[in-house]
């Protein structure tokens, strides 16, 4: 998350995004702290462990103004080989913690057209469309991760990515 | 999805409204409080909370306690009421 602005904003920011988070039911919200993977959280989809396969990363920026269409983000950690592995999608998710106000971004993202499904790469791109996104919005995204897991597990049995 | 993976969820959803509506930043533009989560290695509290500006020369905090729940709960409008029966003669009764 970005650092030069004053200490709450980033602090009520990631609380905010918590929230925003586990309105959705029936999915699990594990913190990521300490590793270096590049994401906050792990949404946890499906029955199963963390460890599984079948969720998805979040990376958190907060801010005190709303973003104009396009969002600066680090694409740190993520470009290692953990992630080039393991086939999750991710997405960031911009908190105003102004006004509560959320916006929300694909870094990696599920594309269901087609007969296989794959995750489109936007980690080469310095700067993130990002559109304002409430409960309902989320709520189509997290469907479409859980449609992205079962055509994945439909053609591999597994989840993994061995394309 | 394991069944402490929800229950962590509910507590730390708990947590964070009470740590966004502390970091609230009104009309000032900045917060009134700066609260920091513990952790779970503290067993009674889960927040220690500063309150910012304060004019005295030790910065006055208090220690927070969040219960978090998503079965609802029952409202009760008089606490001291409805949990202390009332004496049947008080010295202080006119």
């Amino acid at each position: 998350m970005a650092t030069q602005q004053p200490w709450y904003v980033e602090q009520r920011g990631r609380s905010l995004a918590y929230i925003f988070l586990t309105n959705e039911p029936g999915i699990a919200v594990v913190e990521e702290r300490g590793l270096d993977f590049g994401i906050d959280y792990k949404l946890v989809l499906v029955p199963g462990d963390p460890g599984d396969n079948e969720w998805v990363g979040v990376r958190v920026k907060a801010t005190d103004r709303d973003p104009k269409g396009m969002v600066a983000w680090d694409p740190r950690g993520l470009s290692k080989p953990y992630f080039e592995k393991i086939a999750v999608p991710i997405f960031l998710l911009v908190l105003n913690a102004r006004d509560e106000r959320c916006f929300f971004a694909w870094i990696k993202e599920p594309v269901l057209s087609g007969e296989q499904p794959r995750l489109r790469n936007h980690t080469e791109s310095q700067e993130l469309p990002v559109t304002l996104i409430d409960r309902d919005g989320f709520h189509q995204q997290v469907a479409r991760c859980h449609e992205f897991f079962e055509r994945q597990k439909a053609r591999t049995g597994n989840g993994w990515n061995h394309s | 999805m394991a069944d402490n993976d929800l229950t962590e969820t509910i507590g730390r959803r708990g947590q964070s409204i009470v740590e966004a509506r502390l970091l609230d930043l009104g009309t000032k533009g900045r917060p009134l409080f700066r609260p920091v989560l513990l952790g779970d290695k503290w067993p009674a509290t889960d927040l220690y909370v500063e309150l910012l500006d304060s004019a005295l020369s030790v910065t006055p905090f208090f220690f927070l306690q969040v219960k978090s729940t998503n079965r609802g709960y029952n409202e009760v409008k008089d606490f001291w009421t409805a949990n202390h029966a009332k004496p049947k003669s008080s010295h202080f009764e006119v």
